[in-house]
């Protein structure tokens, strides 16, 4: 059990599901006429988005969590720790959006990174703001978000509902990417060992593979794990697509075994970091997804898992709802030119100053800027207790978006969840990411 | 005064109902409250027609908008985007458009995406699953079936239910004794009597013109222009409507176009995601020089029409998701001269008329999707109405202009487009339901909801968030 400033306690689960009568229901049954009051939550600490959550308050603090794992308790922990950043007004928030606009107006372009940790309405505002500003507006992951899509569209692209991965998954690969480290519940709710349809006896009736640059703490879980360098990322991808033996010129031992696996499979879930992977390795994973899917006879879906903002997935679909794009959009000829490069550097040569918002509490989801931007002004909007990641011109704190404001979030398969806010925790003096931007907003227009 | 409650009078319309049998003559139409109404005295605003060619505003049965990663697809792929979608139906005088696909797990989905597209009405069928409902078709438990049909449409606010697949296929053979043949599903089918569940709408895929005729005739069958592939298909289709068969079809002007479908298969540039409705739902293009019979197969039956059928017209053409050439197609319907040869190969010949359209285009896509308050002009139905300046003699070039870019439209009762141009008024629009009783069951506690990854409060989509609700 861990202590919060204020006497928070909240206990992290990993793992847990309800079930039955000893599910959240029933203890509120049993809490009855006592002075705790149950809360259900949903937690937009990643894009699993657990809804299954349960807080229960006494006189108007936590005082008990059921299903939260580390990097929720981590996001709820936030708002009443000891470091928490002042509410406005000291400086008042005008004063900060002042000298924000001043450092935008002088130092622009902007480049707008990481509304993708808010939720639909504050995404929406941020995509305003950059085109009011005429700078550019990207999700954290952007470099991996933009090759991810572009391969889509090119190659075509196979997907799945995690329910649907849940029922019939027989083959689940981590590409490059650990839920044990960004996504803690993915593999008890989506896919190693939660029970679907097909899949009745859970993780027994699945193969685990893991594929990484280096060794992960998902390793053990998995029935194969390959060390897979850059430089060999394709060939190995293409190997395993070509079923050759090609094995022996890689090295791996157990590459047959896993050709055997993935021969049995009807249906195989990739879950991969687009942004972990070379261009090539992407382009190689799709093109193994297309040869599979093509014949008819198995299904291989491919599933992004971003180590970025919750709200990626949101952020894709209001960016394709307004841009066209689903990696965001510069709002001049140079920008959008920039963009279409593709990397921070290329976006870095054009931007003068940035608008950040922070991605999540210190842990894994917690993103720095690149370093390419890091000698340009920064202004940041941050919920978290800490400072943020890097050196700031001006810091607006801000109310945590599904704790302290209710919003909609997207989960990783493109459902749209509404987070309430937590009742104890009204966000006191801090204003919401959306108003901020929005106050911008009307300080350019005037 | 809001807009909605505005007394308006349409003045010197030729107007075209075939539920109340106007074929052009002229007439007022007066609107107080959003609805039409009983001639009154005190108009607020009068609007002349100049004797233009009046109808309500069109209704959209099979468009494939709210499909999850659908506008991603679509972005990919150059195509309109979601929001100047609803800007072309307005400019055609739709007031509302229909998607035939969602699931408890997408209601959510849908339903955003649907609140996107500016100016219409949105509704959508929820599709059942028969993996969660095989066990009551095999043991022929209709109350059961029933009742978990009533907790689909309360949880998502369908306003009907849907088949995707007349059939449940395991690909696994172990599961094999849980497969339900097409015919056990439409013996199990007949037998029901709920006017809430009943008619039940069918995807018409490849193929499914091939069951039983009667046992057809039980469904709606959505979406048929992908399923006139062959002659037998088009004679199969002819004998269901003539029988009573209810259908809505996309045509096909001959250029390539977006499709949706439910294929195993897929190729190079299609987005196929599995949403747990039997097969992956595949976005892809259409290519007519490949399914030359089938474009032409859906003309062919527009050639043989009678007014008796209960034929609908969607806009979204054969591939069910995208309108923009809708107003040409009608061009080639309502003159005779211009038409491509497929058109005219397919048609024979025959022109219609603005009451035809009328039909194929409002009353029948109102009464399949049980939309009674729209697609006709009688006293009490919701004040939609359309104009366009159409006359006898226009070649198809302007009549297609015409019919794209509405002289008026009115819905709800607030004037959205005047003299041929947008008002900058914006109508109220809904996500219409419909009312279900769950007989006191708790549709959360049902087996439909149970196999979810959601808590079932939030499988039932947060009222507010994507406009107002409205229970039909």
């Amino acid at each position: 059990m861990r202590e919060g400033a204020e006497g928070v306690k909240v206990r992290p689960d990993v793992g847990g599901q309800h079930t039955g009568k000893t599910g959240p229901y029933g203890l509120r049954n049993a809490l009855a006429g006592s002075q705790t009051e149950y809360h259900s939550h949903v937690c937009a600490g990643c894009s699993c988005l657990c809804d299954d959550i349960s807080l229960y308050l006494e006189g108007g603090r936590i005082v008990r969590s059921l299903n939260l794992c580390r990097i929720g308790v981590t996001r709820l922990l936030t708002i009443t720790a000891e470091k928490r950043l002042p509410e406005t007004p000291f400086p008042s928030l005008r004063e900060s959006v002042r000298r924000a606009l001043d450092i935008f107006t002088e130092r622009g372009p902007v480049v707008c990174i990481g509304a993708d940790s808010l939720d639909q309405a504050g995404i929406v505002a941020s995509a305003e703001l950059a085109r009011s500003l005429r700078g550019v507006w990207v999700p954290w992951a952007f470099e991996g978000m933009s090759r991810f899509f572009e391969h889509a569209v090119r190659c075509g692209w196979a997907t799945a509902l995690l329910d649907e991965i849940r029922d019939r998954a027989d083959i689940v690969v981590f590409w490059c990417v650990d839920p044990l480290v960004t996504h803690h519940r993915h593999l008890s709710r989506y896919s190693v060992f939660a029970r679907g349809r097909f899949t009745e006896r859970g993780a027994a009736d699945r193969i685990v593979i893991g594929v990484g640059r280096d060794r992960t703490p998902i390793e053990p879980l998995c029935g194969y794990f390959f060390v897979v360098g850059p430089e060999k990322e394709a060939d190995f991808i293409g190997a395993v697509a070509a079923s050759t033996g090609a094995r022996d010129t890689l090295g791996y031992k157990d590459l047959p075994m896993l050709l055997r696996a993935l021969d049995r499979a009807t249906y195989i879930a990739v879950f991969v970091d687009p942004e972990r992977l070379t261009d090539a390795g992407l382009a190689a994973l799709f093109e193994w997804s297309l040869s599979i899917n093509r014949r008819g006879e198995k299904r291989m879906i491919l599933f992004p898992l971003w180590t970025a903002g919750a709200n990626a997935v949101g952020f894709a679909q209001a960016s394709v709802d307004m841009f066209g794009t689903a990696w965001g959009r510069g709002f001049s000829e140079d920008l959008e030119a920039a963009l279409r490069k593709r990397t921070w550097e290329a976006l870095a040569d054009q931007v003068g100053c940035v608008l950040m918002i922070e991605s999540g509490p210190a842990g894994p989801t917690r993103r720095s800027l690149p370093d390419c931007l890091e000698d340009k002004p920064v202004v940041v909007l941050t919920p978290f207790k800490e400072p943020p990641v890097c050196r700031a011109c001006v810091v607006i704190p801000t109310a945590l978006p599904g704790v302290e404001t209710e919003g909609m979030f997207f989960r990783a398969d493109g459902l749209p969840l509404h987070a309430g806010r937590v009742e104890c925790c009204t966000g006191k003096g801090y204003p919401r990411s959306e108003d901020v931007l929005d106050q911008m907003l009307l300080e350019v227009a005037l | 005064m809001s807009e909605a409650r505005k007394k308006i009078v349409l003045r010197n319309g030729r107007v075209f109902d075939p539920v109340q049998g106007w074929r052009g003559e002229v007439r007022d139409i007066y609107i107080a409250d959003g609805r039409i109404s009983e001639p009154f005295r005190d108009p607020d605003e009068v609007i002349d027609t100049g004797l233009r060619a009046v109808m309500a505003g069109g209704i959209e049965p099979c468009c494939h908008l709210g499909t999850p990663w659908a506008s991603l697809w679509r972005a990919g792929a150059g195509f309109s985007p979601i929001d100047r979608i609803g800007e072309i139906y307005a400019r055609m005088g739709y007031v509302h458009v229909h998607q035939p696909l969602m699931t408890l797990l997408t209601a959510g989905a849908v339903r955003y995406a649907m609140s996107r597209i500016p100016f219409v009405d949105t509704s959508a069928w929820v599709s059942l699953d028969l993996r969660d409902l095989g066990t009551t078709v095999r043991a022929q438990r209709k109350a059961e079936f029933v009742e978990s049909a009533r907790a689909l449409l309360e949880l998502t606010g369908g306003i009907g239910v849907f088949l995707p697949f007349p059939h449940l296929k395991h690909r696994q053979r172990h599961y094999a004794q849980k497969n339900i043949s097409a015919k056990t599903l439409f013996q199990f089918i007949s037998s029901l009597t709920d006017a809430d569940i009943v008619p039940i709408a069918l995807w018409a895929l490849p193929g499914v013109l091939d069951n039983d005729r009667d046992s057809l005739c039980l469904f709606h069958l959505s979406c048929a222009g992908a399923a006139l592939g062959s002659e037998g298909d088009f004679e199969r289709a002819c004998a269901l409507l003539a029988v009573g068969g209810s259908v809505d079809l996309g045509l096909s002007t001959g250029m390539p176009c977006m499709a949706v479908t439910a294929a195993e298969r897929c190729s190079p540039g299609d987005l196929s995601v599995d949403m747990g409705m039997g097969a992956p739902i595949r976005f892809g293009h259409f290519d007519p020089s490949f399914n030359r019979e089938m474009c032409r197969n859906g003309w062919r039956l527009l050639c043989l029409w009678e007014e008796r059928w209960h034929l609908s017209l969607s806009p979204a053409g054969i591939g069910g998701c995208e309108p923009d050439a809708f107003p040409q197609a009608v061009s080639w319907l309502l003159e005779g001269h211009g038409r491509p040869a497929m058109v005219e190969e397919g048609l024979g010949g025959r022109v219609f008329g603005l009451y035809e359209v009328a039909s194929l285009t409002r009353a029948e896509p109102a009464r399949c999707l049980g939309l009674a308050d729209r697609g006709h002009l009688e006293i009490g139905a919701r004040a939609d109405v359309s104009v366009y300046e159409v006359a006898a003699g226009m070649q198809t070039r302007d009549l297609s202009r015409a019919m794209g870019n509405c002289w008026c439209l009115i819905k709800d009762g607030v004037v959205v487009r005047d003299k041929g141009a947008f008002t900058g008024l914006k109508p109220p629009r809904r996500f219409r339901s419909k009312m279900v009783e769950t007989r006191g069951a708790d549709p959360r506690q049902s087996e439909v909801a149970l196999n979810a990854s959601l808590r079932c409060e939030h499988l039932k989509y947060a009222a507010g968030l994507d406009g107002a609700t409205e229970v039909t």
